[in-house]
Order: structure tokens, then sequence, then C-alpha cells
């Protein structure tokens, strides 16, 4: 068990090494931090040259790859090309906790509502509920975040007034507020959810489906267990495994993808912050965003395989 | 073994059982009039070929067919004084595992792998009986030793697939057996298994029913564990069971020409081996739309025109009883048989 997740730390190395040399040469490539100093007439040039000398950016390619890399590997995070030169890490920490906070809640909560779903529709199976469930997975996966999120946004902020369009708390709000918190992840978390419960009931009920076909449910009729305790030790247990790990392997991807639902509600996550230092061409965000994006993916898949391990008994590491 | 069944209790009757099973294709009348009786500690077995109705009709006894797909249209299941097909699902919860119940052909797939096998057992217990869970879980492992696990107390921590097969079968048994139900209905319990280990199991279910004086069907197609085990047979044929003999009767002397054939059907190590195995032509008809007359009569050596018109009347012999026009003759189903494997 240990040597496997060890074998599994040893391969992502290189792939970090890999991905992070590719963002670094296109951001390079596409965006220039300096342009707006050089574009700027009341800028003195000894200014700037002092500028680009103190971030290295007039040095080649390679050494400022290299002088990043070495300061990564040793939890040096740099500093932001374009914020005034503040720290990178306190930024990406803020951002990672915002994303982590709307994925943790959506997912938990769409895992409960897309197993009940699931497997209701499951054991009804072709029955009104299984029909309109099933339509409605596919309507609520089809219709992308950017459309969802404008209309969520319309009707429960702009026509009843309800919630917050956007943010994280309203304008003014000092310090941590649960309530004033909680209502400003109600539409984005919302958002989120309506595609993960498609998914998450539509993983259930075909995991369900297959489950219920198995021998040993019959077994369990034929010991005069009731049908509801069929269903939920014998069936959902059974049936749970396929998609708890999907959640999981789900936190790791969300991390780094929200960028349309964040950009919609303005929820200042990664995705969020991805954007903004992709457009400003801050190289330092911007890889530290993707190197933690990456590793929880990696993480989260790894976290995944060994769930698997501990919900299924039949699956052992070599 | 005795054959005196007719002195014996009757625990189960079945009467005139219809099954249907709605397919794709239309309604298959899988078991189409069974009856039979079930006397006090006998081994009763039903076999015949795939398909032929043996596990519908154990699965009908005890309502466990998808209610989707399946109807019982016409019968009764008489378990002492209950009809089973009168018997609403809250009450048929009670008679399953604790009056009637089920050893399924393959424990690796019918035993639960998520869960540990002691805790499948104790579930069974603790549903019927008025026991702590200490308690249940103190009986599944003294039922697994009593089945011949070794170490039984760490066994019955271990997951399926951390058993040998006879292990688990022999666990499957431990489970059926556990509140010494009045019925066992064994369907196939060997056939997944090596021939080697076959024997030990069926040895098993047999200490198991002595100890517990139950009664069992045994479902198989294969001839050798029938001669092994059961004091009566009944073959099964498309749907409806056209002989029932004792054991010993069938082997020696088979009525109808079904039973020929399967016994033909049978390499045997005391004669010398033709150099091919004999086999019955043809395929049984489809159970949609059935034929009018005997359903054997396409594959039969010795039919005429009458069998293809009039289903046989079921003649009773004894204790015996076939289904066919012509088993007063059966001299002829062996000749006919040896004809045609030799042609």
């Amino acid at each position: 068990m240990l040597r496997y997740i060890l074998r599994r730390i040893a391969v992502t190395i290189p792939i970090l090494l890999g991905i992070s040399l590719l963002i670094f040469v296109s951001a390079r490539q596409i965006s220039s931090p300096e342009g707006q100093l050089t574009l700027n007439p009341r800028i003195p040039p000894e200014a700037k040259a002092a500028y680009i000398e103190a971030l290295g950016l007039d040095r080649p390619w390679y050494e400022q790859y290299l002088t990043w890399l070495g300061n990564f590997v040793t939890g040096d995070f740099g500093v932001s090309l374009v914020k005034n030169g503040q720290e990178v890490w306190p930024i990406v920490q803020s951002a990672l906790a915002n994303t982590l906070l709307l994925a943790v809640v959506s997912i938990a909560i769409s895992l409960l509502l897309g197993v009940i779903l699931g497997t209701v529709a499951a054991v009804r199976r072709n029955s009104i509920f299984d029909i309109v469930a099933t339509f409605g997975a596919f309507v609520a996966f089809s219709v992308p975040v950017f459309l969802s999120g404008l209309l969520l946004q319309l009707i429960f902020s702009v026509q009843l007034g309800w919630l917050p369009t956007a943010g994280i708390y309203s304008p003014g709000q000092q310090g941590f507020d649960l309530v004033d918190r909680v209502e400003h992840l109600v539409l984005p978390g919302t958002a989120l959810a309506l595609q993960l419960i498609a998914v998450y009931s539509r993983f259930m009920r075909a995991s369900m489906l297959e489950v219920l076909e198995a021998d040993y449910i019959r077994t369990a009729r034929s010991k005069g267990l009731s049908e509801l305790r069929v269903i939920s030790q014998h069936g959902v247990r059974t049936a749970l495994i396929p998609v708890v790990t999907r959640a999981a392997i789900d936190i790791g991807l969300i991390v780094g993808g929200l960028i349309v639902t964040e950009r919609v509600f303005q929820y200042p996550g990664m995705g969020l912050l991805f954007l903004d230092s992709l457009f400003a061409g801050d190289y330092p965000i911007l890889l530290a965003v993707t190197m933690i994006v990456v590793l929880s993916v990696f993480i989260m898949n790894l976290v995944a395989d060994l769930l698997y391990a501990v919900l299924d008994p039949r699956i052992r590491f070599a | 073994m005795s054959l005196d069944t007719a002195n014996r209790k009757v625990v189960l009757s079945v009467k005139d059982l219809h099954t249907d099973i709605k397919t794709e294709n239309g309604v298959v009348h899988a078991v189409d009039g069974v009856s039979f009786d079930l006397h006090n500690n006998e081994v009763l077995a039903i076999v015949g070929e795939s398909g032929c109705g043996k596990s519908v009709t154990a699965l009908s006894m005890l309502k466990l067919l998808p209610k989707r797909v399946s109807k019982i249209t016409q019968g009764s299941v008489m378990l002492g004084d209950l009809d089973l097909t009168k018997v609403s699902d809250r009450g048929m919860r009670k008679i399953r595992g604790k009056r009637i119940a089920m050893i399924f052909q393959d424990a690796l797939t019918g035993l639960n792998p998520v869960h540990r096998v002691g805790d499948q057992i104790a579930e069974m217990i603790l549903i019927h009986e008025d026991v702590t869970k200490r308690q249940a879980h103190q009986q599944a492992i003294r039922l697994l030793d009593q089945v011949g696990i070794p170490n039984a107390s760490e066994r019955a921590d271990r997951y399926v697939h951390e058993f040998s097969g006879g292990m688990r079968q022999r666990a499957m048994i431990a489970l059926a057996m556990a509140l010494e139900p009045e019925v066992l209905i064994a369907d196939e319990p060997t056939t997944a298994l090596d021939v080697t280990v076959q024997a030990q199991v069926l040895e098993v279910l047999l200490e198991v029913k002595e100890r517990i004086g139950s009664s069992i069907i045994l479902i198989t197609h294969d001839l050798g564990v029938v001669a092994g085990m059961a004091d009566r047979v009944l073959v099964m044929y498309a749907g409806r069971i056209i002989e029932e003999q004792s054991a010993n009767g069938l082997y020696h002397n088979p009525m109808h020409p079904y039973a020929w054939g399967l016994l033909n059907a049978m390499p045997r190590v005391d004669e010398v081996l033709s150099d091919h195995l004999a086999s019955i032509p043809g395929a049984p008809p489809s159970l949609i739309e059935p034929p009018k007359g005997c359903r054997f009569a396409s594959r039969c050596p010795m039919a005429e025109p009458v069998c293809e018109e009039v289903y046989p009347e079921v003649i009773r012999v004894a204790r015996s009883s076939v289904a066919c026009h012509f088993a007063d003759r059966p001299d002829w189903g062996r000749a006919l048989w040896n004809a045609e494997v030799m042609s």
C-alpha cells in the first residue's frame, strides 16, 4: 500500500515539471507584465529598467524558469508581477479556500441528492419518476453554466431579490459573517450542483441497475429481508462505490475547473484568479495556480483509488 | 435411503403451478402445470436441461421472481396449511430463510462481495429471531464450523472472495440452514465446483438435512449428483414434469423417451466409450407458444402422429408417473435411441 502511494507520487513529479515548463513558456509568450509599464509615459525609463531587472524579466527565459523552479521547490512561490509585489501564496491560498468551499459543499449536496434520485430511478425503472428524472438530468447536464448561472441570477437576484448576484460578501462587509457568506454561496453552488446532481444520479442509476441484477440481491431477498433493507444494505452499499470515487475525482477537477462558474458569479476562487493572472501575464500566480490544480487532481485521484480499496474489499494494491 | 415416501408427511405440496415470464418476444409459459409433493426428510431432485423451468419453479415457490416480468397465473404451493401463492409480501418475508431457504449455484456471486460472510449469516438470524447482534454472530460462527469450515471464528470476518470454491458453497449452506428451515431448495449447488469438491459439498448438504430434519429440493442437470443424493426424481421438459420416479427406478427403468435420452447421454465409467458422446438431437420447443401435443415429439425417435396432436395423459404406475402415449413400450425407447446414436 505504502509502496503503491510512493510509486504514484514518483510518477507525478515529471508531470508537474512538464506542465510548469509549458505554462511558463506560453505565459511568457502570449502576455507581457512589463508591457503596461512600457506604454505608460508617466513612468520614467530608469524606474522601468529597475523593475524589469529586479524581477529578472531581462534574463533569458530558461534562467527565469529555473529561478522560479528553484524557489518553488523550496516553498517560495515568489511575488506577483502586477499586484504591487504582493506575496503569491496568500493570494492563491484565499482563492483556493473559496473554491474548495464551493466545491465541497456542492459535491456533498449533489452526492446526497444524486444518490437518492438515482437509486429511486433504478428501483422504479421505467416509471414516471424514472422518466422525469432522466429527462431532468439530461436538461440539467446540457445547459451550460453561463446560461443556467445567468438565469439563476435573473430569477433569484434581479426578479425576486432574494439572493446576491456576485462576490462572496456584500459590499462594505468587514470580516467573517456566516449568513452573508452562505447567501453568496447559494447561487454559484446551485449552478454547479445542477450539473453534478445530473451526473451523479445517472451514474448511481446505472450502477444500481447493475447491482440489482446481481445474484446476491436475490440471496438477500431469499433470506427474508425487507425490500428496503435489500436496497439499502445490499444494493446502495455496493452501487455507491463507483459514485463516491467519481465524486472524489471531481473535487480535484473542480479546484481548477470552475472558470466559467466563478466568472459568471465573480466568485474569487481559483478559476477567476487563473483568468486574471493569465490576462495580466502574472506568471508567478499563474504557475502557482496551475501547480496546485495539477496537484489537487493528482491527490484526489489517488484518494479515489484508495477510497475504492477501503469501500470494496475485493480490491487490494500490489 | 428409504423409498417409502408414501407414509411420510407431506411438507410442501405444489399443485398445477403455472408461471409466466414476460420477454421482448412474448409471454413465456416457463412453468406450465407442475405438481408434486415433497415429503418429510426426503431429497427430491428436479432434473432437466437448461431452460426447462426447474429454477423458475423453485423461484416461484418463494416468489423471488421479479414482479415486473413474472406472474404465477394458476395453481397453489401449500406449505402446511399455507398457500404461498396467496401470501402477502410481508408474509413471504417470514417464510423465506425461516421455513424455506435457498442455496444458489455460485456463492461467489450469490454472497454479497462487500459484506463479511459471518455478517451475512448473522443478518438473517437477527431479522427472524429475537437475539442480540453478538449472539447472532456467535451463531454464525457455530454454523460455519458445522459445515466444516476450519477456523470458523476467524473466517466469519472474511469476505467471500477470500474463500475457496468449496468453502464458499459450505458458507452458502451454513446460511441456508441457519434457521433450520423445513425445506431447503438447492439450485445447482455443485455446478460451479470442481468435481473433487462436489462430493464433499453434497456430503455436507446431506449431513445438514439429517441434523435439522429438513427436506431438500435438489435442482440439477447432473444425473450423477441425482444418483448419489436423491430419493425421488422429477424429470422436467419444456415447463412440465414428464416423469416422476424413485432415483433407483429412473436409472434402471426410465419410462419416458426423454428420460432414456438423458441417461443415454450420460457417459458411464462401466461401459466402453463409443467414439462420440451420445446426445439428444434438436432443441426444446419455444415456450411462448408451446405445441399442443407432446412437447418432446419433435425430438422423439418413437413419435407417431398422435404425439403431435394430443398431450399425453399422465399415467401413474405404482408411485411413479409418466406422460407419454407409449409408456407401456419402454424397450422401444432404448432400441430406438441406440439406433439413433449408431446412425
